[in-house]
C-alpha cells in the first residue's frame, strides 16, 4: 500500500515533469496499432460471415437430388440448432394461357434461417423483409415471373396441378443464386402445397436443400457430424465456401495488417527499451536515496512495477480508445469498397489483446533495466560512480526475446513460417551486432584524426561501447522491418495479382440471343471495353471421357464435403470454344449453346 | 545473515556508545591492485556526542561515513549501531535500521524532484511506516523556517533552502545517530555558515549524536570532538 502510494504520486509527478512521456506514447501506439487492426479485421471477417450465410440461407447447407433423411433434422434439433428445408425444381407457371419456365422453391416455416426474404406489394418496388414464408395455397412471384405471365397480386396461377394465389411479389431472397439455372424467374410457395402440385414424378430435376443455423460451435460439431453420416452425391455447403474469393482477400488483407501492426509494435517496443532505460539512468540516484532512508529492495522493485502496470492500464485504455477510433475511421474511408454498409458491432477480444500487449512489451522490455534499477546500492548517494551490478545476459535480454517471439508466432501462426522468419531475424541480428562492434571499434581508432566536435561524439560512442552496439542494432532492426513492410506489400499485392490469369474479365454477359451477338460486341467495343471472347453455353451432364463410362468418384473425395468432382455433379455448366480457357479444363459435349461474353474495361 | 535489526542485548558498557567501529577495514580493487580505503579504524561515539571527521581529500572520511552508517559493508572488522552488528545484517536488514534510526545530510541535498518540499520530509516517515508524516513534517518545516515552500519544489527552491529541506528530512524521524556529508560544501559561505548553525540547533535540541564528514574547519570546530584522518587511518 506504502509503495503504491509513493509510485502513484512520483508517477504524477513524473508525468506531468514530462519524464514519462516517450514510455507511454511508445506503448499507447503499440496497444492502438494492434488494437485498431484487430477491431477492423473482426467486424469485416463478422460481416463477411454474416454476408455468406445470407447466400446460403443458412450457416451449413445440404443438398442433394434425393429427398433428404430425417435424421438429420432429427440430429440438428438434437444439438439445438435451427433448421428448414427448400425444395427446388424448375417448372413452367401459368397465368391463364400466360406461361414462364420458373425456378420454384418450396420453403418450410423458418425459411431463411439468415437473410432476409424482401416482399412488395407491386412488382419492381421497394421490398421489406417479410414476416414469414407464404401460407399453403400462396405463391411470391418475383417481378420477372409477373411480368413475364401479366400477372399481379391476386391473380391465380397455376403450377402443375395446383392453382396458387399471388398474394406478395417476391423481391429478392437470401439464396437467390447467380448460377446458369438460377437466373429463370423465381417463386416462393409454401412446401405443404408441393404434394397437390404433382410437379415431383421419377426423373424430375429436383433439387432438395437441408438449411441448418446456430451458434458457431454447435454448428461446427455438426458439420463434422454430417461429413462422416451424409450420403454419397449430397453435397455440403458452409460459409467458408460460399465466398471463398472475400474471405481469402480479408484474410490476407487482415495478415498484411497484423504484420503491418507488429512491425508498429517491435519498433514502439524498441523506442519503449530506449525510454525505460533514459528512465532508469535519471532514477539511480532516487532509488539509492529510498534505500539511504530505509526502504528496502522490494519496497524498490514494487514501487517500478506498480508504476509500469499503471503505465500499462494508461496505455491500453488510451491505445485502445484510439485504436478503435482509427478503425471506425479506416472504415468510413473503405466503406465504398464493402458490401455490406451495416458493419456488426466490434468483439471486445482486441481490447484484451491491446492490454496483454501493453503488458507484455513492458514486460519484455522495460522490466529487465527496471530490475535493475532495484539493485542501485545505497551507496551511490556518497559515491555517483557507484551503479548497480552488470545484469545476467539472459535476464536483460531473454525477457525481450521472448516478447518478440510470441508476438511474431501470433501474427504467424504457420510454425514452419514462424521459424524461417524467426531464423532470419537471429542473423540479422547477429550481423547487426558484429557491424556494430566493428563500427565503434573503428569509431575509437578515429577518435584522433577529427575535430573537436566529432571527438566527443566518438568519445561518446567508444566510452558506452555496448550502449553504442544495443542503440546500433534496436535502430537498425527497426529500419529493417519498415523496409520489410515496404517490400511485403508490393509482394503481397504482385503475388495476388500473378494468381489471376492475364485478361481476366472484370463483368459477363449471358443469354446473348445470336442474332444480336455482332451488334452487342460492337456496342461493348465502342464504349471502351475491351471484349475478350465469346462462347457458347450449355447445361449437361457427363457421361463419358475418350469414349469411356464416366466412373462414379471415389467415396471419401465426396465425403469431404467441400469438393466438388465433376463425375459426381448432376449438371454441369458447359461451355465451348476455340482457345484454352483461362484457368479450366475444357469439356465437349454436344447441345443447345448459348453466348456468353467475358468483358475487360472500367 | 538477519534480515531484520534486534534490540540491542549487548552490555551496558557497549550501550552508553551509540555508534562503535572494531577494527575497520575496507579493501578495493584497482587496476593497480588492492587498495585499502580504510585501515584498522576502532571509533567509539557516545551518545548526543558530536564527532567531526576531517583530513584532505582521499583521506577514506566519506568511505568510513558510508561503513557507519550501513551504506557499504567493510572487508573486516564490524559496526555497531546501538548495539546491533551492522555486518550481521543484509541489504534489506541495514535499509530498516536506518528507517528507524539514522537520519542523513548530503552536500548535494539529494532531494528528490518529482515530490515538493513537505512530500520530501515525509518520505522517511512514509517509509517507516508512520501515519502522522504529513502533520510532522510540516512542524518541521516550520521549524527550519520553510512554512510558505512547502508546496514548493526542489528546483523552486535556491541551495539552501534546499539544504534546509534536507535537514528538516533529517531530523523529522527524529533519528538516534545523523550523519552528514559536507553539508556546507554545495553553499556560498553566509549561507553554508547559516545551515550550520541550524544544524547544530536542530541536534542540540534532538540529543541526537552527529557524525561530520566535512573540510569545513568552523564547522568542524563546533562539534565535540575531531577526528582527523590521513590514508585511511585515524591519527
Amino acid at each position: 500500500m506504502k509503495a503504491l502510494r509513493l509510485a502513484l504520486r512520483t508517477l504524477a509527478r513524473e508525468w506531468r515533469s514530462g519524464e514519462l512521456g516517450v514510455l507511454l506514447l511508445a506503448l499507447t501506439v503499440a496497444v492502438a496499432a494492434l488494437t485498431g487492426v484487430g477491431f477492423l479485421v473482426s467486424r469485416i471477417s463478422a460481416a463477411v460471415a454474416l454476408q455468406a450465410s445470407a447466400v446460403l440461407a443458412a450457416d451449413i447447407r445440404l443438398g442433394s437430388p434425393q429427398p433428404l433423411a430425417e435424421a438429420y433434422f432429427a440430429e440438428a434439433a438434437r444439438r439445438g440448432l435451427r433448421s428448414a428445408r427448400s425444395t427446388n425444381l424448375l417448372s413452367v407457371v401459368f397465368n391463364a394461357d400466360a406461361s414462364q419456365l420458373t425456378n420454384l422453391a418450396a420453403v418450410s416455416a423458418g425459411y431463411p434461417l439468415r437473410g432476409r426474404v424482401l416482399v412488395a406489394g407491386e412488382p419492381f418496388a421497394r421490398g421489406l423483409p417479410a414476416a414469414g414464408i407464404p401460407a399453403p395455397g400462396e405463391a411470391w412471384p418475383d417481378s420477372k415471373l409477373l411480368a413475364a405471365v401479366g400477372g399481379r397480386v391476386g391473380s391465380q396461377l397455376s403450377i402443375g396441378a395446383a392453382s396458387l394465389r399471388v398474394t406478395r411479389v417476391l423481391i429478392a431472397r437470401p439464396d437467390q443464386g447467380g448460377t446458369f439455372a438460377e437466373l429463370a424467374p423465381n417463386l416462393i410457395m409454401n412446401t405443404a402445397d408441393l404434394p397437390a402440385t404433382h410437379l415431383i414424378q421419377p426423373g424430375s430435376r429436383v433439387s432438395y436443400s437441408a438449411l441448418f443455423a446456430g451458434e458457431r460451435t454447435r454448428i461446427d460439431g455438426f458439420k463434422a457430424w454430417l461429413i462422416v453420416h451424409k450420403a454419397p452425391g449430397e453435397r455440403l455447403r458452409d460459409i467458408t465456401e460460399a465466398s471463398p474469393q472475400i474471405r481469402n482477400a480479408v484474410e490476407r488483407a487482415g495478415r498484411f495488417l497484423s504484420l503491418a501492426s507488429l512491425v508498429s509494435v517491435l519498433l514502439c517496443a524498441i523506442a519503449v527499451a530506449m525510454a525505460a532505460r533514459r528512465y532508469v539512468h535519471r532514477h539511480l540516484d532516487t532509488v539509492a536515496l529510498l534505500k539511504t532512508l530505509g526502504a528496502t529492495r522490494a519496497f524498490t522493485l514494487a514501487m517500478s512495477v506498480l508504476q509500469l502496470l499503471a503505465l500499462a492500464l494508461v496505455a491500453a485504455v488510451a491505445g485502445a480508445a484510439l485504436g478503435f477510433l482509427a478503425q471506425e475511421w479506416l472504415l468510413r474511408t473503405i466503406r465504398g469498397l464493402l458490401a455490406v454498409t451495416d458493419l456488426p458491432a466490434a468483439s471486445l477480444t482486441p481490447l484484451a489483446i491491446g492490454f496483454v500487449t501493453a503488458i507484455a512489451v513492458l514486460a519484455g522490455f522495460a522490466m529487465p533495466p527496471l530490475l535493475q534499477l532495484a539493485r542501485v546500492p545505497a551507496l551511490r548517494v556518497l559515491r555517483r560512480d557507484v551503479g548497480p551490478p552488470p545484469p545476467l545476459v539472459l535476464l536483460a535480454f531473454g525477457p525481450a526475446i521472448a516478447v518478440v517471439l510470441l508476438l511474431i508466432y501470433w501474427v504467424v501462426p504457420d510454425a514452419k513460417l514462424f521459424l524461417y522468419f524467426t531464423a532470419a531475424l537471429v542473423v540479422f541480428v547477429l550481423v547487426l551486432t558484429l557491424a556494430g562492434v566493428l563500427l565503434v571499434y573503428l569509431a575509437g581508432r578515429l577518435r584522433g584524426r577529427v575535430g573537436v566536435a566529432w571527438r566527443f561524439g566518438v568519445a561518446n560512442l567508444s566510452r558506452r561501447r555496448a550502449e553504442s552496439v544495443v542503440q546500433l542494432v534496436a535502430f537498425g532492426t527497426g529500419i529493417m522491418v519498415l523496409l520489410l513492410l515496404g517490400i511485403l506489400r508490393d509482394d503481397l499485392n504482385g503475388d495476388w495479382q500473378r494468381t489471376l490469369p492475364p485478361n481476366l474479365p472484370n463483368y459477363f454477359f449471358i443469354n446473348i440471343p445470336p442474332a444480336v451477338r455482332g451488334d452487342f460486341v460492337s456496342f461493348l467495343q465502342a464504349q471502351g471495353a475491351r471484349t475478350t471472347r465469346v462462347l457458347p453455353m450449355i447445361r449437361g451432364r457427363l457421361t463419358g471421357i475418350n469414349g469411356h463410362a464416366v466412373e462414379k468418384p471415389a467415396l471419401g473425395a465426396q465425403r469431404r464435403g467441400h469438393l466438388r468432382d465433376p463425375r459426381a455433379e448432376p449438371h454441369l455448366g458447359i461451355r465451348a470454344g476455340s482457345g484454352q480457357p483461362h484457368h479450366r479444363r475444357p469439356l465437349v459435349d454436344g447441345g443447345r449453346f448459348r453466348q456468353t461474353a467475358g468483358v475487360a474495361g472500367h | 545473515m538477519n534480515t531484520n535489526p534486534k534490540p540491542s542485548t549487548q552490555a551496558p558498557t557497549i550501550r552508553n556508545h551509540v555508534l562503535r567501529a572494531e577494527d575497520l577495514c575496507k579493501q578495493v580493487s584497482s587496476p593497480e591492485g588492492s587498495l585499502t580505503i580504510v585501515d584498522e579504524v576502532s571509533l567509539d561515539i557516545l551518545a548526543g556526542e558530536s564527532v567531526a571527521v576531517t583530513g584532505p581529500s582521499g583521506a577514506g572520511k566519506s568511505t568510513l561515513l558510508a561503513l557507519l552508517a550501513g551504506l557499504d559493508v567493510p572487508t573486516r572488522g564490524r559496526v555497531l549501531l546501538e548495539g546491533q552488528d551492522l555486518t550481521q545484517l543484509d541489504e534489506d536488514g541495514r535499509a530498516r535500521l536506518r528507517a528507524q534510526r539514522v537520519g542523513f545530510v548530503f552536500q548535494s541535498f539529494h532531494l528528490i524532484p518529482a515530490l515538493t518540499a513537505l512530500e520530501n520530509v515525509m518520505l522517511p516517515l512514509e517509509l517507516a511506516g508512520r501515519r502522522d508524516a504529513r502533520r510532522a513534517a510540516a512542524e518541521t518545516l516550520q521549524r527550519v523556517g520553510l512554512k510558505e515552500r512547502t508546496g514548493h519544489y526542489p528546483r523552486q527552491l535556491s541551495g539552501g533552502e534546499q539544504q534546509r529541506v534536507a535537514l528538516a528530512r533529517a531530523f523529522v524521524t527524529q533519528p538516534a545517530v545523523l550523519f552528514a556529508d559536507e553539508p556546507t560544501g554545495n553553499l556560498d559561505t553566509v549561507t553554508g555558515a547559516r545551515v550550520g548553525e541550524l544544524l547544530f540547533e536542530l541536534n542540540a535540541n534532538a540529543h541526537t549524536t552527529l557524525v561530520l564528514v566535512t573540510h569545513d574547519r568552523e564547522l568542524a570546530a563546533r562539534c565535540a570532538r575531531m577526528v582527523k584522518m590521513e590514508a585511511g587511518r585515524v591519527l
